[in-house]
């Protein structure tokens, strides 16, 4: 226990400036105060819009006399996204860390070294629940007028609701992990068994989805079905309901016990899979370069391996990707079997979208589509902390900040272009758009890219971590990616509520807006150029 | 050449890492630079290279600044880290060739150099593993195959010697010495191992709490001593 909570305080202080000592703590820089506030503003943002989508959800709940089937959809929302990030944090965290000769070669049980990476995990988990389940709780508590003890139990449910899923995706990112030690080329294996994961996962909610049609009628369904699936929702129901000690015990015990399980299940083979993790595949063979590579190109060819080389890096940024030319292949190939699926699973047929007027809202659909897909795909929000201590080769290098910068974003722009030109091609070819379309698309695609690349690489500049102990804490638990992703959305939600207004207000066509969206991004290309090349040059060698 | 004037670098708390330090280094000399563990050689080697920045002195590379024209300096300089901290995702021969590319170096050259580096180091069977397999002398060999193959006019090294075996030691200090006699190369390098220093080094400065304590040549800093007795004396 000792150990544990020793290990506990050295990971966490540098993740968290918790237990830095009082000298340390002193010197709060303006920048540590600035990032712990944009983290409090997205996290009260994203909790608003938590708050006010329960609201609505409970609405139709209200007339059936079946209002907690709003917190069973917020329990379930909830784990199932700490699910989805375990399934590939997991495998950085739990066996990629730096520390890991070290730690081995002490006496602390590797059983110790589990726990306390698995904790560490958890409690980045519990970002989810604070931003998504407490504002369910308080309006459901507010609107039932609930007794003292509806507010303990769910404070209990608060903190071990992201125990189960997390021990679930960490089971499953072991597993992915001892099957990819098998092969050779391990890392590529570990990607696509983990992006093959991800989407079984979201296939799963994307049929639980259709349940979802009708809420009010089908509250009596869905509540039988969340408490037959999940037993900690069926208890934590029973207990605001009617308090009582037995299944509040139950609650508590269940997911200590399962916790409990997975260590010693898994703790037997982990230093195994760790030292299997390290061990490389040798040849003695090598190719002498046939050509010479300029300098950017040099620069490039080493930030896409790196890229490469990284299954979270690949899985974080290319998921959307990903997504994105399944659903194109899926729409251009069978249209109606697509848009059919998408209306009962995720429109669930009460927006009242009928099919034969989709293909003329096509254009704009698919332009939130590219919108969403590469706004979220900021690809250089992580690419200067990924350098870590060999960041110090750059700086010894003759080449000059804006080249390096410069070959960041275009490593960003290769691999978001490649795919979204590609299938931007596929859609317009498939659906007859005009020459002009086709066009004004390529072009906001590359403006796109451009756009989310540079902005992704400011706030790297701004918000670096050069010391993190693994590929997922720069990638996951960084404040870039965090701001890069809040960012992403913000810029989507403005985008589309602008081109919602002027269509339905100005009537605007399809076409003008596209002009416009083109002039947007190409102003904002130019501010972001500008900074990089006047505050980024010079920020980035004083890292 | 390399011409340090007045170099001054404190860190944050007002900890003065270089303290007004001053140093002349000529074209072919091969410098050695000693001081105990924290006496500022790192620092002041960092801020030769342009890694970290300076508040006070100058530091000029050939006649020119490191601060106003730090590409120019870069060009003409390697620098070989005391931990090899490098790209781990890549094979021994691609970060190599990566190095040759920044530098634009031709690839006939290259590979020559490549061929007789790797030869010399017993690295051309492990070229082609990746650099996360390297045992820690296996990546100070390769940092060197990468800084020796663009043939600096310049080579700072940050204790080059830990974690080579002796034959690789043996190597470079003669291929340091070749350096030095063939193309005039200005060698600059921290070690604690005095045996090398006393025997490798044209002259060798001794730095302690951040300032020079003695410079010259191996017969004007030692006298009758040894370089080991200098060195406790102080």
């Amino acid at each position: 226990m000792k150990n544990l909570i020793l290990l506990l305080k050295a990971t966490m202080s540098g993740d968290m400036n918790i237990f830095n000592n009082k000298k340390n703590r002193k010197t709060k820089s303006r920048k540590n105060v600035s990032s712990k506030l944009i983290f409090l503003f997205f996290g009260i943002y994203l909790s608003g819009v938590a708050f006010l989508y329960a609201n609505m959800v409970v609405e139709p709940l209200k007339s059936v006399n079946m209002t907690h089937v709003m917190l069973e959809l917020f329990i379930v929302t909830v784990s199932i996204l700490v699910l989805l990030e375990c399934v590939y944090k997991s495998q950085g965290i739990l066996f990629e860390a730096k520390d890991n000769d070290l730690l081995l070669s002490m006496p602390i049980e590797k059983k110790t070294i589990m726990v306390a990476r698995i904790i560490k995990l958890l409690v980045f988990e519990y970002i989810f629940d604070f931003i998504f389940f407490i504002p369910a709780i308080i309006v459901y508590g507010t609107l039932e007028n609930q007794p003292f003890h509806y507010w303990i139990v769910s404070t209990v449910m608060v903190i071990t609701l992201p125990i189960i899923p997390t021990v679930f995706g960490s089971a499953i990112g072991y597993i992915i992990k001892i099957f990819s030690n098998k092969f050779k080329k391990g890392k590529a294996v570990q990607t696509i068994t983990t992006i093959i994961s991800t989407l079984g996962i979201i296939y799963f909610m994307i049929q639980f989805q259709s349940i979802l049609s009708n809420l009010g009628n089908n509250a009596k369904n869905i509540d039988n079905l969340i408490t037959n699936v999940y037993y900690p929702i069926k208890l934590y129901i029973s207990l605001i309901n009617e308090f009582n000690i037995v299944n509040f015990t139950i609650l508590i015990l269940l997911n200590i016990i399962i916790s409990l399980i997975f260590i010693k299940v898994f703790s037997i083979s982990y230093f195994r899979v760790i030292s299997k993790s390290s061990e490389y595949a040798k040849t003695t063979k090598y190719k002498l370069t046939k050509k010479k590579n300029s300098p950017l190109s040099a620069l490039i060819k080493k930030d896409f391996k790196k890229f490469l080389a990284s299954p979270v890096y690949i899985v974080n940024a290319g998921f959307g990707l990903i997504i994105f030319v399944i659903a194109t292949i899926a729409v251009s190939v069978n249209f109606e079997g697509t848009l059919g699926f998408l209306n009962k699973n995720v429109l669930m047929d009460d927006a009242g979208v009928q099919m034969q007027n989709i293909i003329q809202f096509l254009p704009i659909g698919f332009l939130s589509m590219l919108l969403f897909t590469i706004l979220m795909s900021m690809i250089t929000s992580s690419s200067i902390s990924i350098e870590g201590k060999s960041f110090e080769i750059l700086k010894t290098l003759p080449v000059s900040p804006k080249k390096i910068l410069l070959s960041k974003v275009l490593m960003s722009n290769i691999i978001i272009l490649i795919p979204t030109i590609i299938c931007s091609l596929i859609i317009s070819i498939r659906f007859n758009f005009e020459i002009l379309m086709i066009v004004q698309i390529i072009l906001l695609s590359l403006l796109l890219a451009n756009f989310t690349s540079t902005l992704g690489l400011i706030v790297n500049l701004i918000f670096p971590k050069m010391d993190a102990k693994n590929d997922t804490e720069v990638i996951k638990q960084s404040i870039s990616s965090l701001i890069a992703t809040f960012s992403g959305m913000a810029t989507f939600g403005i985008i589309v509520s602008i081109c919602f207004g002027l269509i339905l207000i100005m009537n605007m066509s399809i076409n003008t807006i596209f002009f416009i969206l083109i002039g947007i991004f190409s102003l904002l290309n130019i501010c972001n150029y500008f900074v990089l090349s006047t505050y980024g040059a010079k920020k980035l060698f004083n890292i | 050449m390399i011409e340090i004037k007045n170099l001054t670098k404190t860190y944050s708390g007002n900890q003065k890492a270089v303290d007004n330090l001053s140093l002349s280094i000529k074209d072919g000399e091969i410098f050695g630079f000693i001081g105990h563990n924290g006496a500022g050689k790192t620092t002041t080697i960092k801020s030769i290279v342009g890694i970290l920045d300076f508040e006070q002195g100058e530091i000029l590379i050939n006649s020119k600044s490191i601060k106003n024209n730090p590409i120019e300096c870069k060009k003409e300089m390697a620098y070989i880290q005391d931990n090899p901290d490098l790209y781990d995702n890549l094979t021994g021969i691609e970060f190599i060739n990566f190095i040759a590319d920044i530098y634009e170096i031709e690839k006939e050259i290259r590979n020559e150099k490549i061929n007789r580096f790797s030869k010399i180091f017993s690295m051309e069977k492990n070229l082609g593993n990746q650099i996360s397999s390297y045992s820690h002398g296996m990546k100070q060999k390769i940092a060197i195959i990468a800084a020796l193959v663009h043939s600096p006019k310049i080579l700072i090294m940050d204790e080059p010697f830990v974690g080579l075996d002796p034959k690789a030691v043996f190597d470079l200090k003669e291929i340091m010495k070749e350096m030095c006699v063939e193309n005039n190369t200005t060698i600059f390098f921290s070690t604690h191992i005095l045996d090398v220093a006393e025997k490798l080094c044209d002259r060798v400065a001794i730095i302690k709490h951040g300032k020079i304590e003695k410079v010259g040549t191996m017969a004007e800093v030692k006298g009758d001593k040894s370089l080991e007795n200098v060195f406790l004396e102080m």
